[in-house]
């Protein structure tokens, strides 16, 4: 294996909580994230999905650096990411980018949009001259669909898809080569979603981006990602190629997700309904961490925790019963 | 509710550990009180036997141990002026401050709410921007310059008021009417806001949809839900019915726990300050405690709420 | 607590007749009589201020033996001495302005030393969190919880009172105002807004702080302060009052009325007239206040 732009090796991140919010309640150890390994090459995507609170934000934190790691390392073009806030941690910054869920929090309400694209330059040091910034700023603009005229515009005068625009110009300006996307269609109204995912499919085909790309709307994924790794509380259990994955999903989780989606057809499909809540991630239980709201478990899965291990399409699955067909 | 609670206690004395701690330090480091107390031209062993017999030839350490454990067990040292335990001194003047500002508290709910209740219902009426005005004017006044006023207008020039000292129920109707003006102001204010908040929600508009009358919706549905928010500046008014009285008690000479403070203060007397801002706070935290208390019986979102 | 304004305004609910509203309807809109005369009042109180030595008729300590207790101009008195005299015979009127000066200035440096304390350590604890911010929020309770009239009276007995201390010690008072304030709204820019971002990008500190969190909660800030100018001013003038504020020879608002007080019944000039600038310059600020929240910040109401 090639060392890729981003690896990703073991990534655990556990949180020290009190249980039942008490002030002398027990300690537990909440596992935002536990054992996550990826790795993604120049120019591809990484598609993360899973339910809200199944540690896909916290593993974007974590390849950003912007949280410490309890274990596991990333490397990003070979060389381990430092410590956050550090002084090669900023510079960083120039390799790798993130595009936010909702743009207009991730925005100074009090700035003009051109100057806040214009300011990861100042802060880098980078363009002589503020003309020089400024036309760079007004280039990328141009690049991302946006118009001259929107330079001077505030975030709240602009559209949703326009302010993602905006979120996604001042990441591009400084021409990072991985780019971190948290739900960045999530807020955005469907009509809109279209634009901007086409948006980020023109810009890594021009710009060679690598993206990872975190959503929950596997529709979107499939059509954006080059291989989809499926997380549920904090582990990932199904990675590959998407069609495949999503054609035929080996995990139970991976299949009851799958059968969620919407479909237009009228062929009758039978939908997979999952039992209950997952549980939270201080509670994981014993095993297969699935296992209480699976349809198929055996007593193995209660006991003994499944490894992802490959099949022979090449895909990698956490299951004990996914046969190695 | 019992973690709810717990958490709060030990806030509590968190809170009260601090101010032993200030109370000690501030005071202790801000000069040496032997020569604060002793003239400038005492002879040495008298200071040196002054130091000996107050404890301040110790470690500042040892002092502190010393004073914490003494603070907790009630022993805030003498008077430095008058040889008395401070404690006795201080609480001894706890009848005559409460004599003011418990009247004042009821002056200042019997007017304050139902001014406030009153000025929301009317909103925009010739009554509720009387009462606005002045309850504006109540707290931009300081509280001295209320008393003189109306020691200007009831004892010099109308002659009905004694303008100072103690006797009887009439030396006390001045002070009375100047502490529950103010605090009048403030509730109205407060109740009318809390009222105006609650008038506007959604629940309010369904109960008068569901057709209630409007007499209903205000007694079964407005009035408990701005209970809530006026129930924490009352209690915060009750935390200060010991020391809420400094100004005004020593406008009208009255011999309460304000007075003794500004006495104190201004012949240092250690120990009674001390005890003093250790009987503040004390009471402070009490009345908080006791509020969370009420504030998780009134409104059921606190039973749970995690912090 | 605040003037509230609200009341002077009309109701939204009414429609407003579709009247053609003339221009002078919509400048007084915008500039209440009320908000016009507060600014005006604070307005003349900083030019006194400043301009104290050369607006004061007489030196403030002057005495003028035969002409003691003289009524002002109105009840007795010449405009020789304008607002009378006092026991001593000094001027009132020259006695006011230089009490201003120092009331205005104690009140306005005390209200800048509280916002930028408050502030640095609100942005202390929601830079560092864990035991950095959980110090902070012990003194936030502190101070929250003992009445600072009481804080305040002990520190100054045993410090002794310098104009400095005294500053100081009202720049101490609700700090913890501003403390809340920025704590709350920069770890909510942290977590999920702009100031994360803008930290994601590489910026320092200074960058995060300086140029883009201060500016965005400057407006709540600057409208707090005009809850805290006036709590600064009662509690100069409360202290000065009962003789352990602002000492003699230099006079403020608060000690004018406390030793006016002795002659309430033969001159009560002198407790009066410093008693109305009091009022008059809290209750402007207070509307000041209220104008400035409803324009800069909708939010907070």
């Amino acid at each position: 294996m090639s060392a890729g732009l981003l690896e990703a090796s073991d990534l655990v991140r556990h949180y020290q909580v009190r249980k039942g919010g008490r002030l002398f309640g027990e300690n537990a150890t909440l596992r935002a994230v536990d054992g996550v390994s990826f790795s993604l090459q120049p120019g591809r995507t990484l598609g993360l999905v899973g339910e809200s609170g199944c540690g896909k934000t916290t593993t974007a934190r974590l390849v950003l650096g912007l949280l410490p790691l309890t274990s596991g390392e990333i490397r990003l073009e070979g060389e381990v990411l430092p410590a956050t806030q550090s002084k090669r941690w900023r510079d960083l910054r120039r390799v790798m980018q993130m595009v936010y869920q909702n743009p207009l929090a991730a925005l100074d309400r009090r700035i003009e949009v051109g100057r806040q694209v214009m300011e990861p330059l100042a802060i880098h040091g980078i363009g002589k001259s503020k003309a020089e910034r400024r036309d760079r700023a007004m280039a990328i603009l141009e690049s991302v669909g946006l118009q001259a005229h929107h330079f001077i515009r505030y975030p709240h005068e602009l559209s949703g898809g326009q302010r993602q625009r905006i979120v996604l110009a001042r990441a591009l300006i400084l021409e990072p080569r991985l780019l971190v996307c948290d739900e960045p269609i999530s807020a955005l109204d469907v009509s809109i979603q279209a634009q901007v995912v086409n948006l980020l499919l023109d810009l890594q085909a021009k710009m060679g981006l690598a993206y990872l790309f975190i959503s929950h709307d596997l529709r979107m994924v499939r059509q954006v990602s080059h291989e989809v790794a499926v997380m549920y509380l904090g582990r990932i259990v199904e990675r590959g190629d998407p069609d495949r994955l999503f054609t035929a999903p080996a995990h139970p989780y991976t299949q009851a997700l799958v059968s969620a989606i919407p479909v237009a057809t009228r062929t009758r499909r039978q939908r997979l309904i999952l039992k209950g809540d997952p549980p939270n991630s201080v509670d994981i239980p014993a095993g297969c961490a699935f296992h209480a709201r699976c349809p198929m478990a055996v007593a193995r899965c209660r006991s003994e925790t499944p490894a992802l291990r490959a099949l022979e399409d090449g895909r990698q699955v956490a299951c004990h019963l996914a046969a190695a067909s | 509710m019992i973690g709810f609670l717990a958490h709060r206690l030990l806030r509590a004395l968190l809170t009260i550990f601090l101010v032993v701690t200030f109370a000690f330090f501030v005071l202790r480091l801000s000069g040496d009180p032997a020569l604060l107390i002793m003239s400038v031209d005492a002879p040495p062993e008298a200071v040196a036997a002054f130091r000996k017999a107050w404890g301040l030839d110790q470690p500042i350490w040892m002092q502190y141990g010393a004073f914490v454990v003494h603070a907790l067990t009630g022993e805030l040292g003498n008077s430095m002026r008058d040889g008395r335990p401070a404690i006795q001194l201080v609480l001894e003047k706890v009848p005559a401050t409460l004599a003011l500002t418990v009247p004042a508290l009821v002056l200042k709910i019997a007017i304050g709410v139902p001014a406030g209740i009153y000025a929301a219902l009317r909103r925009n009426s010739f009554a509720d921007r009387l009462t606005m005005l002045l309850s504006v004017a109540g707290f931009t006044m300081p509280s001295f310059v209320l008393a003189l006023l109306l020691v200007l207008v009831f004892s010099v020039q109308l002659g009905w008021l004694p303008s100072s000292g103690i006797g009887g129920v009439v030396n006390m109707i001045l002070p009375i009417i100047t502490l529950g003006a103010a605090g009048a102001a403030i509730l109205a204010r407060f109740t009318r806001s809390a009222m105006l908040e609650v008038l506007g929600q959604p629940y309010i508009r369904a109960a008068q949809a569901k057709g209630l009358s409007w007499r209903r919706v205000v007694t079964e549905h407005a009035l408990p839900n701005a209970a809530i928010p006026t129930t924490t500046i009352i209690g915060f008014m009750i935390g200060t019915l010991i020391a809420g009285a400094v100004v005004v008690e020593s406008v009208f000479a009255w011999p309460g726990i304000g007075r003794l403070l500004v006495v104190s203060v201004a012949s240092r007397d250690l120990a009674v300050v001390q005890t003093i801002l250790l009987l503040v706070a004390a009471t402070m935290v009490v009345s908080n405690i006791v509020v969370d208390v009420v504030y998780g019986w009134i409104d059921p979102r606190m039973r749970t709420a995690p912090k | 607590m605040t003037v509230q304004t609200s009341s002077l305004r009309a109701t939204p609910t009414v429609p407003a007749a579709p009247v053609q509203r003339s221009r002078r309807s919509r400048f007084f809109e915008a500039w209440p009589p009320l908000t016009l005369f507060a600014l005006g009042w604070i307005g003349l109180m900083l030019v006194v201020a400043l301009g104290a030595d050369f607006l004061s008729p007489f030196h403030f300590a002057a005495l003028d033996l035969r002409a003691r207790l003289q009524p002002p101009v109105g009840f007795g008195g010449d405009w020789r001495h304008a607002m009378g005299t006092d026991e001593l015979g000094r001027d009132v009127l020259s006695r006011l302005i230089v009490s201003i000066r120092i009331s205005i200035l104690i009140a306005f440096f005390g209200t800048i030393i509280s916002t930028t304390l408050g502030t640095g350590l609100g942005f202390v604890a929601a830079h560092f969190r864990g035991k950095a911010e959980w110090l902070i929020l012990m003194l936030i309770d502190f101070q929250a919880s003992v009445p600072f009239l009481i804080v305040a009276l002990a520190v100054l007995a045993f410090f002794g009172n310098s104009l400095v201390l005294f500053v100081g010690l009202m720049g101490l008072n609700s700090w913890e105002r501003y403390a809340r304030i920025a704590r709350g709204l920069t770890i909510s820019a942290n977590e999920q807004g702009y100031a994360g971002a803008i930290r994601q990008l590489g910026a320092s500190s200074w960058r995060v702080y300086g140029l883009h969190v201060l500016p965005n909660i400057a407006s709540t800030l600057i409208v707090s302060m005009t809850i805290t100018f006036p709590e600064t001013i009662l509690l100069e003038s409360g202290l000065s009052f009962l003789g352990l504020g602002v000492q003699p020879p230099l006079s403020s608002l608060g000690n004018m009325v406390g030793y006016g007080r002795e002659y309430i019944t033969r001159a009560s000039w002198i407790l009066l007239f410093p008693s109305v600038v009091i009022i008059l310059t809290t209750l402007s600020i207070s509307i000041i206040g209220d104008w400035l929240r409803d324009r800069l910040d909708p939010t907070l109401r």
